[in-house]
């Protein structure tokens, strides 16, 4: 989690104590881990702007702010999906020829207060208990975190676009496949007839055809929602109700899929 | 278990082809998988840790699957948080 101090705009992260008691503290450092730097790094580079009312980007605006009485000085939390981008640094490095299938929660009900919070629950009784609160015992309570789809994507889609780093030589280079029909090297000779590359590709790697067979890039990952991914998927006629409803369709209406 | 029977009862040539990895941190889970889905489709295997100590390269065309995965485990929470990430990957060669 990190907030932005209003006086100089520069992020803090949190650090979670616990005393002697069992009792949760928390305060705020300068960035010093590596994921969160690397992770507001790129979210500078995707053009993702921090949460951060517009306002308060004028100095002059800020100075004022600063001086009101009461005014908080730090920023809501922002709860940072750190670990997501080191997942999909795994898929990058360990699954290279992968196409991800992901689905999750684009919104949840009764979250802690902050950006991109998440709902911390309790079952009691078989029914789920919000609180508004973090510090809660570990192993009785299931945290869940929203997914902003579509800075995933952006997200996912860099990680993939990124050249292979000198701590990758161990593993093996993409394999061509020998059932594929293609095995031109495409960078050679890609720009000579133009140098259009479809936005909506990715940029092809050598000696492999995109699962359309064709030796283009593979189609860049997009957001759907759960109804959209179901209606171009499912088969929609099987699974309506009699009443005219079809679940897959209507529920689930804070369910995205990146595909 | 439906996707795996899905493909067998349509696609029976992809099938023939088909591996099904489960990476399943909770032990328990994993071994009810292992023994709820390898009798019925041998091609399944389970991989009993979490994907952040994932150290095998794949070279092959796969499907990753990442259902409801996210959601839960994937912030630095690791003292506050029992929930269990599932990876899938679906590899056809």
């Amino acid at each position: 989690m990190i907030r932005y101090d209003y006086r100089s705009l520069e992020p803090y992260q949190a650090l979670i104590t616990v005393d002697a008691k069992g009792d949760y503290g928390i305060y705020y450092t300068r960035v010093t881990d590596p994921l969160i730097t690397s992770f507001l790094n790129l979210r500078r580079r995707l053009g993702h702007p921090p949460p951060l009312p517009s306002i308060l980007k004028s100095p002059s605006v800020r100075s004022i702010y600063n001086h009101l009485p009461f005014a908080p000085n730090l920023s809501t939390p922002e709860y940072i999906p750190t670990r997501l981008l080191s997942l999909l640094r795994t898929l990058r490095t360990h699954f290279p020829r992968h196409r991800l299938l992901l689905s999750d929660f684009s919104a949840l009900p009764d979250a802690i207060p902050g950006v991109n919070a998440p709902v911390v629950q309790a079952r009691v009784r078989g029914t789920a208990v919000a609180c508004s609160t973090l510090f809660v015992r570990p192993g009785l309570f299931d945290i869940f975190f929203p997914t902003h789809f579509s800075r995933l994507r952006d997200m996912y889609e860099h990680a993939l676009a990124q050249p292979r780093a000198s701590g990758d030589e161990g593993l093996l280079p993409v394999a061509p496949s020998p059932l594929a029909n293609s095995s031109s090297p495409l960078s050679v000779g890609a720009g000579f007839f133009s140098s259009y590359q479809p936005q909506n590709r990715r940029t092809p790697t050598d000696g492999v055809a995109s699962s359309s067979g064709l030796p283009v890039g593979e189609r860049k990952s997009n957001v759907f929602t759960h109804a959209e991914f179901m209606e171009t998927y499912a088969d929609l006629e099987s699974t309506t109700l009699q009443s005219g409803e079809n679940p897959l369709v209507d529920y689930y209406k804070n369910v995205k899929f990146l595909f | 278990m439906d996707i795996l029977d899905f493909i067998r009862s349509g696609y029976p040539e992809v099938y023939e082809r088909t591996h099904y990895n489960i990476v399943e941190i909770s032990g328990r889970l994993a071994k009810s998988q292992q023994e709820l889905l390898v009798p019925r489709h041998p091609c399944v295997s389970t991989f009993h840790k979490s994907i952040f100590h994932w150290d095998q390269q794949e070279p092959a065309p796969c499907f990753f699957l990442a259902m409801e995965v996210i959601v839960g485990r994937l912030f630095p929470s690791r003292w506050l948080d029992p929930f269990t990430p599932r990876r899938t990957t679906l590899r056809m060669t």
